[in-house]
């Protein structure tokens, strides 16, 4: 079953000064099973961020279909947006998105806050997640007390709590040294293997060879699509640089 | 390099940094104007030839140091605000490739715009008001000179000179500022991570230790005398309570909410009062100075008004009659009838008739009553004596029968009474061991209150004889020595006839009172004084009337310069709050739930220093009702009254501010920032 279904999605932006239209997403379809971990590759400017937005509901397609858990993004009236984001949806941004005044199980409880859960319920929820992330000890300490790795495990404890249908992950090992961004990919991959579908937006191929699913983006269009299959690590991180090295180097031959 | 570049770069910050810069030269702007307004009446030659002219003069003189002292710390502060919000600019600057004295040098062209535009603004608008302002100044103070346009030179050199080193002490403070930092320092400043503050007990409990004595004293001080000196240790209790109290009285109390998990974790006060506790650290200060600046608005305006709204309650209680003319130490009855004879030919010489007059000849001694205790105590340098300070008037039977048309009768020890401010209940008195039993309170007599006194509990007290009067005379002499009272003799009139004619006699009557003073000046405190009510009442017009004009036109000034914290605070709070909110969208907070969050945090932010300057005031109401009595002005109704609307009115200003710059507020929160 589709937990994600994209078809046929355009995107056209108009500059302030009326004048000149970009066409930021030309032709985007694919769809997401339950229980995959799919990343979306493509270089600045290939339209990336302008999809992950459209997916996050926090930006509108210009035409086109996203279906998220059987529901038209398009279709959600405001005041549903902000609810439905909540329920249905964890993020993990590049740069964490925690806030300096709340410590680190405040972070996490804050889109349960928001959806009205009571103490107890959260503290119940928070326990298991917070154990396999191994950020327990840290609870009480604030952003600016701990490392970048365990504020992104925060930021991913933050994206699980709610049991969201969907993860999107923003280029979730921009801002970590290899060792962090190493042991987060390996939690991504046992967050995975527990069911949990993930969406993952990077330009790293280490990041993306973690995934069962890599797309690739180039001008605004899904070029070409890898799966992993049964290769390691290190087979799919191969065929990654290989594709990547076709796209920028000549294109459309490899079709 | 163009020499005209530094100029051009520093016109050009101005600019685009204008949401910050208009308010601030705006305020320099107003404050100048204030200032010259002020230098310009203490030089005005106009209101120094007027009668009274000299009482303002003083006032207006008071109000200038106030208004210089709170220039310098204004500037400096709003100033500070700006250099915070600027910082990153100027580290940008840096890492481009400017060096320090660089951005000294444009930092200077930019103090010289600013502070010439202020001077200059400031100058023209105070030229302008300033006819305004002396209208407004002669209607309240009831004067009726007419006044050119008149220009002051020295007020203009006194607000370029005086302004013009405020500026310089500003860019000195900035360059040092920038001198201390680094570029990385520089670019970061504005958002390094707060820490989370501390809760610092003993400062909160020290906090509302000083609130409460502050508090207490303002209530318990009934003696209006002392009043006045412990008004000045209650303020600044207050203050420093104050201050204490929002830096971490405010912290322990948000703590305390977090640690309530019930309360804490719903989307309204999870967001409020975290986001409260990371605000209070930075803010606290300014909140505690707009709650110190608002209460002085309020305790200065509201006492003005009163004062002035009952100008007529001060002058009649302080002159019941036309006339009083008093002979303090009454040598022989020879010299009294013939002063008393002066002053009734005087009055027929100008053609006044005498409609009512009241004359005693009475001995008012100072006493410390409790009960029917009576004491006279010389006070000592630490401990007064035991009771309630009490002014004891008395007089012969023979002079209240005279003057009464009465044949009462009273025996040695028997006394009558009548009460002006006291208690009715006791039979009897013992004063020093000397008892009395009083025969009877009396009412409706007509030597009441006519000594002007509303401050201390006054009974007028009848004895049998001067014997008698003599006896309790001796007593008091001795107790007191040099400074006890001596038997005086009170002449009160009033009477009909023309103003020209009571000025004419007034004066007439002031050259024989003096001639006659002369003859008897060899003789310690002895002296025959006058008072004309009409005279007078044209000198507390002028009083009340200048500290009215004082009290509303500092009174603006600190309004002025409250909305000014108030605005810098919503603004510069934006920027910070603008990226939490971002986050908070994007965790899934609604639009909608972002507006009510920010809402209900800035009022519980905005409206606290309000409430507390409220409090403030309802507890020195007490005390500055005690103060009045000072300025013979006894009436805490209308008081109360004056208070009351002066806080509506306030009120009410407070919250068109809020509103305004809260819209400034959700702007820039609202502002996408990317793009």
């Amino acid at each position: 079953m589709a937990i994600l279904e994209v078809n046929n999605v355009k995107k056209i932006y108009t500059t302030r000064f009326g004048g000149n239209q970009v066409q930021a997403l030309t032709d985007v379809s694919f769809s997401v099973e339950k229980g995959e971990y799919v990343a979306i590759m493509g270089e600045s400017g290939s339209g990336k961020t302008t999809l992950l937005n459209i997916l996050a509901a926090l930006d509108k397609a210009t035409s086109g279909l996203v279906m998220l858990n059987g529901k038209n993004l398009s279709a959600l009236r405001d005041s549903e947006v902000s609810a439905f984001r909540r329920e249905n949806l964890g993020f993990v941004f590049q740069d964490f998105n925690l806030l300096d005044n709340f410590n680190i199980q405040d972070n996490i409880f804050l889109p349960l806050v928001l959806a009205g859960k009571n103490y107890n319920e959260m503290r119940v929820r928070l326990m298991p997640i917070a154990e396999k992330l191994g950020i327990k000890a840290i609870l009480g300490k604030y952003p600016y007390e701990v490392s970048g790795g365990q504020k992104q495990r925060a930021a991913v404890a933050r994206a699980l709590i709610t049991n969201p249908q969907l993860i999107l992950a923003d280029e979730p090992t921009g801002a970590l040294d290899s060792k962090a961004a190493e042991s987060l990919l390996s939690q991504f991959q046992e967050i995975n293997g527990a069911g949990q579908t993930i969406l993952m937006v990077t330009h790293s191929t280490q990041a993306a060879s973690r995934a069962k699913r890599v797309l690739f983006i180039k001008d605004g269009q899904v070029f070409h699509q890898i799966y992993k299959g049964s290769s390691t690590n290190e087979e799919m991180y191969q065929k990654i640089s290989d594709t990547l090295t076709v796209i920028t180097t000549g294109g459309g031959k490899h079709e | 390099m163009n020499k005209f570049f530094y100029g051009k770069l520093a016109f050009g910050n101005l600019r685009k940094n204008g949401r910050l810069y208009l308010p601030y030269i705006l305020a320099a702007v107003g404050i100048g104007a204030m200032y010259y307004i002020m230098v310009a009446l203490t030089g005005d030659k106009g209101i120094e030839k007027m009668p009274g002219g000299g009482d303002l003069k003083m006032i207006m003189g008071l109000g200038c140091g106030v208004i210089m002292i709170f220039a310098v710390i204004f500037l400096f502060y709003t100033n500070s605000f700006l250099m915070k919000r600027r910082k990153k600019e100027f580290g940008l600057f840096h890492i481009l490739g400017m060096e320090k004295k660089h951005i000294g040098k444009m930092m200077f062209w930019e103090t010289c715009m600013v502070g010439s535009l202020s001077i200059a603004g400031g100058l023209a608008g105070g030229i302008l008001l300033y006819k305004l302002v002396v209208l407004a100044l002669l209607r309240i103070t009831g004067l009726d000179v007419p006044f050119g346009f008149t220009v002051s030179g020295a007020g203009i050199a006194n607000v370029a000179v005086c302004f013009a080193i405020v500026f310089a002490m500003t860019l000195v403070y900035n360059l040092f500022q920038v001198r201390k930092a680094n570029a990385i320092e520089l670019l970061h400043s504005a958002n390094h991570g707060e820490k989370e503050p501390r809760t610092r007990w003993i400062l909160a409990l020290l906090g509302v230790a000083a609130l409460g004595i502050g508090y207490w004293i303002a209530i318990v001080t009934e003696d209006p005398v002392s009043t006045l000196l412990l008004f000045f240790v209650a303020v600044l209790l207050v203050v420093f309570g104050t201050y204490f109290l929002f830096t971490a009285g405010s912290i322990a109390v948000l703590k305390i909410m977090r640690k309530n998990t019930k309360y804490f974790y719903r989307t309204k006060h999870f967001i409020s009062v975290s986001g409260m506790i990371y605000r209070m650290k930075q803010n606290a200060v300014g909140l505690a100075n707009i709650c110190i600046l608002s209460t002085m608005v309020l305790v200065m305006v509201s006492g003005t008004v009163a004062l002035y709204a009952g100008v007529e309650d001060i002058i009649n209680n302080r002159y019941p009659k036309d006339f009083a003319l008093t002979e303090y130490g009454v040598r022989s009855e020879e010299e009294k009838e013939a002063l008393k004879g002066m002053f009734l030919q005087s009055l027929e010489e100008n053609g006044l008739a005498v409609e009512d007059s009241v004359e005693y000849t009475s001995l008012a001694v100072t006493v410390w009553k409790s009960k029917e205790v009576l004491r006279i105590e010389k006070p000592g340098a630490m401990a007064t004596p035991e009771g309630e300070i009490s002014i004891l008037e008395m007089i012969t039977l023979d002079e209240y029968n005279r003057q009464e048309n009465q044949q009462r009768e009273l025996a040695e020890d028997e006394i009558f009474v009548s009460v002006r401010q006291g208690d009715e209940n006791e039979q009897a008195y013992s004063i020093n061991g000397r008892n009395f039993r009083i025969k009877e309170y009396l009412k409706d007599f007509d030597m009441e209150g006519l000594d002007g006194n509303v401050i201390y509990d006054g009974y007028f007290v009848v004895v049998k004889d001067i014997q008698v009067l003599e006896e309790l005379n001796e007593m008091q002499r001795e107790i007191y020595g040099s400074s006890a009272s001596s038997r005086d003799y009170h002449m009160y009139a009033d009477v009909s006839g023309t103003d020209e004619q009571l000025k004419n006699c007034a004066v007439r009557l002031e050259e024989l009172v003096d001639g006659y003073n002369q003859g008897r000046a060899e003789e310690e405190h002895l002296a025959v004084r006058l008072a004309v009510k009409e005279e007078q009442r044209e000198g507390f017009m002028i009083f009340c009337g200048g500290f009215l004009f004082l009290g509303i036109f500092l009174g603006f000034v600190f309004l002025m310069a409250t909305v000014l914290i108030i605005y810098y605070k919503q603004i510069s709070e934006g920027y910070e709050d603008k990226e939490r909110f971002e986050i908070m969208q994007k965790v899934g907070m609604s639009p909608r739930e972002v507006k009510a969050a920010i809402h209900s945090q800035i009022l519980k932010v905005f409206f606290l220093p309000l409430v507390m300057a409220c409090v403030h005031l309802t507890m020195a109401f007490p005390m500055m009702n005690r103060l009045l009595l000072l300025f013979n002005m006894k009436n805490p109704g209308l008081f109360a009254a004056c208070t009351v609307s002066v806080v509506g009115i306030f009120a009410v200003i407070y919250g068109i501010v809020f509103g305004i710059t809260a819209r400034a507020y959700y702007r820039i929160v609202g502002e996408k920032s990317r793009g």
